[in-house]
């Protein structure tokens, strides 16, 4: 038995299933069923596919009320928790700025631009009762783009447990899930790169044999106009691209929360971020755009 | 972790906890909801060709009744956890009422074929069973004891039974056993007389039958798709074990039963569907010995799952089975014999069943309609070729609706 790591694509990123199998293609059916649970939601909340649950919960915005599963209420709720300990930074309703903000064509938003929208923002308008969710603009939008990843790691971690899996690693764009330790108990070795540095060069390690690492970094995503550089992450707040710090990493127990303390700290900015991250308390590592580290591992 | 106590870890972590991908992994065996289930069963065994029956005289009529049995089971059960899951309940309560009239003995027939003689009167029974069940749940394992009673207008029947199963490698490995102990007492209504001519049980007395049963299994998840399980169990029964209903009936006083058997479920992913396959070895020391392979199919859509099924079975015929009753004097048991009995159930023959069973889920209720036909003959074993047609073996059709409320 020797690890193999199955690979796939999926919530447009790399992902892989690392797992101990006889054969790459015994690992290929033993992550079978966990490649399915990542699918699975990607599916019910895609705001790519015109027919997932979320593409129906965001038609229905300002016209009537929707029946929501438990699974989408539990989501909404912890998203809801973390707007609140955000103060609101953190919010599923940003993803409106898109129709402003578009990174592709390099065009820079006006200001009367940005203010349309932004009424249209903000997780306290959500009304949530009794099963049903309402979004009381048209307009509206929710977009689980900032939990559902990290989620679906989780997930496919329990799927795998289920399954009888017990030493493996799921990974999703950069967010790691431990399903269980190396069969001998050893830890995984992780390693967290360097941003914007060529071929990223590793940073530090560390050993994780159980909970999840969860990274955020402008260096995967932004646009230079005008020899600025814009974040893609936008304040919902202020609807205009944060400074943030070149990187963010850190360790929870569940990949939902190591996310989206990552995805908050992001948006924090370079200034306000350690506070943050040492107001929860999880240890983290952050990368300035100066290149000073500040590694709490 | 630095700081454990932060107000806004635990805030983003009990949030986190409410989502089903988080929540910690749950007991395995432990029942999470409550079920209260009712199944009607209507079981039909089509009427007998009369020139299968005996007559009195040749071309008369056939002596007895041709109708065989028609069962009526009403079943009733709630189940589900308690005290946070630790401990589970189960009661079942069952009324079974059946009517018909069953094959008293067979003769050979001047055609050379053997004909069954049927009782005359159609026999009206009325059956109750009642079961209990107590779980046990700890990390890793469960116990449960099984308390059950029947009773029939001459038969009564108590039960016990405790069995334990633990589970190894991250749940990968189950191990069960069990065993448990029955007591049957057996009241022939007044005319047991008329029937059992070798082994009365005069009026007022009473038999009675002791039952032992043991087991011991393992399963193994091989992969996420596939499962296997197998198992072993011996059964040893004592006492009065003739039919009382039989007019000439002699079995030994003893029987221990074996088995063996291996079970599979594989995934298919193509078919997004569960593949079923079972099969059991059996072994008495009547002589019997039986194979039987189950296959069945589960399939699921959104709301409904549809699950075809089938059964071939064969066994081989006990040594003191004759397929009649050679006349001999007085009705008495051939001196050559010292057992004998012609209950088809002990003669050597195949059978094979199919059905279907339909599911259709709408919260919290679950309907279940299940269709089965089954057929027995002599022709579906394989080994046979020159005995005589054991007459008496069954056909029937069995429907069986129900709801199952979660709650």
């Amino acid at each position: 038995m020797k690890t193999h790591a199955v690979n796939f694509r999926a919530m447009g990123s790399p992902c892989s299933v690392r797992l101990y199998a006889a054969s790459a293609m015994e690992a290929q059916i033993l992550a079978a069923p966990v490649i399915d649970e990542v699918e699975r939601l990607e599916q019910r909340y895609s705001r790519y596919r015109p027919s997932s649950f979320l593409s129906q919960i965001n038609a229905s915005a300002g016209k009537h009320t929707i029946a929501i599963d438990e699974e989408t209420q539990a989501l909404l709720a912890y998203a809801m928790a973390a707007y609140e300990q955000s103060e609101g930074l953190f919010d599923l309703t940003s993803g409106v700025l898109r129709t402003v903000w578009d990174f592709r064509a390099k065009k820079i938003p006006t200001q009367s631009e940005v203010d349309r929208v932004l009424p249209l923002i903000g997780m306290d308008k959500l009304e949530i009762r009794e099963g049903r969710l309402y979004l009381p603009l048209a307009g509206m939008e929710l977009d689980f783009g900032g939990c559902v990843k990290e989620y679906a790691a989780d997930s496919a971690a329990k799927v795998a447990l289920e399954q009888g899996i017990s030493a493996g690693v799921i990974e999703l764009g950069g967010d790691v899930r431990i399903i269980g330790p190396h069969p001998n108990g050893e830890a995984w070795d992780m390693g967290i790169r360097t941003p914007r540095q060529a071929h990223n060069p590793v940073l530090t390690r560390v050993g994780l044999s159980e909970g999840a690492l969860a990274s955020s970094g402008d260096y995967e995503r932004y646009t230079v106009v005008n020899d600025v550089r814009y974040c893609h992450i936008l304040n919902p707040k202020t609807g205009w691209p944060v400074t943030p710090p070149a990187s963010v990493s850190v360790i929870a127990p569940s990949c939902i929360v190591a996310g989206s303390v990552c995805t908050i700290a992001m948006l924090m900015g370079e200034d306000d971020c350690v506070a943050w991250l040492e107001s929860v308390g999880l240890p983290y590592c952050v990368v300035w755009g100066s290149g000073k580290v500040r590694n709490q591992f | 972790m630095k700081n454990k106590n932060s107000k806004r870890l635990l805030a983003l972590s009990s949030a986190a906890l409410a989502l089903p991908g988080v929540s910690g992994g749950a007991m395995a065996a432990a029942p999470t909801e409550s079920v209260l289930s009712y199944r009607y069963t209507k079981y039909k065994e089509p009427d007998l060709r009369a020139d299968k029956v005996a007559n009195e005289q040749p071309g008369s009529s056939p002596q007895g009744s041709l109708k065989r049995y028609d069962i009526d089971v009403h079943q009733f059960s709630i189940s589900g956890p308690f005290k946070d899951g630790k401990f589970s309940y189960a009661i079942n309560v069952q009324d079974e009422i059946l009517s018909g009239a069953s094959p008293w003995s067979t003769e050979l027939a001047e055609n050379g074929t053997v004909d069954v003689v049927m009782s005359g009167a159609s026999i009206d029974e009325h059956r109750t069973d009642v079961i209990g069940n107590l779980g046990y749940y700890y990390s890793g394992g469960s116990v449960a004891a099984t308390v059950g009673m029947s009773t029939e207008d001459d038969y009564e029947s108590t039960s016990f039974g405790l069995s334990t199963e633990k589970e190894f490698h991250n749940k990968q490995t189950v191990l069960g056993g069990g065993f448990s102990v029955s007591e049957d007492t057996i009241n022939p209504e007044d005319s047991a007389l008329l029937y059992n001519r070798v082994n009365p049980i005069l009026p007022g007395e009473s038999a009675s039958k002791d039952t032992f049963s043991a087991y011991v299994s393992v399963s193994r998840v091989l992969s996420p798709s596939t499962q296997i399980l197998t198992g072993i169990s011996y059964t040893k029964k004592s006492g009065y074990l003739h039919d009382a209903y039989k007019r000439v009936d002699q079995r030994p006083d003893e029987r221990s039963q074996y088995t063996f058997n291996l079970s599979a479920r594989q995934y298919v992913k193509n078919l997004k569907a569960a593949l079923h396959l079972d099969y059991r070895y059996y072994d008495d020391t009547w002589g019997i010995q039986s194979h039987t392979l189950t296959g069945a199919i589960y399939k699921n859509w959104e709301r409904l799952q549809v699950v075809p099924f089938g059964r071939y079975y064969v066994q081989s015929e006990a040594v003191f089975y004759q397929p009649y009753q050679p006349t001999y004097p007085n009705n008495g048991v051939p001196i050559e014999y010292n057992y004998f009995a012609n209950d088809a159930r002990l003669s050597d023959y195949g059978a094979v069943s199919g059905g279907v069973k339909l599911v259709l889920k709408y919260k919290p209720i679950d309907w279940v309609l299940t269709i089965e036909h089954y057929v027995a003959d002599q022709e579906i074993a394989p080994s046979r070729s020159d005995r005589l047609e054991n007459p008496g073996l069954i056909e029937y059709t069995r429907y069986n609706i129900g709801l199952d409320y979660r709650f």
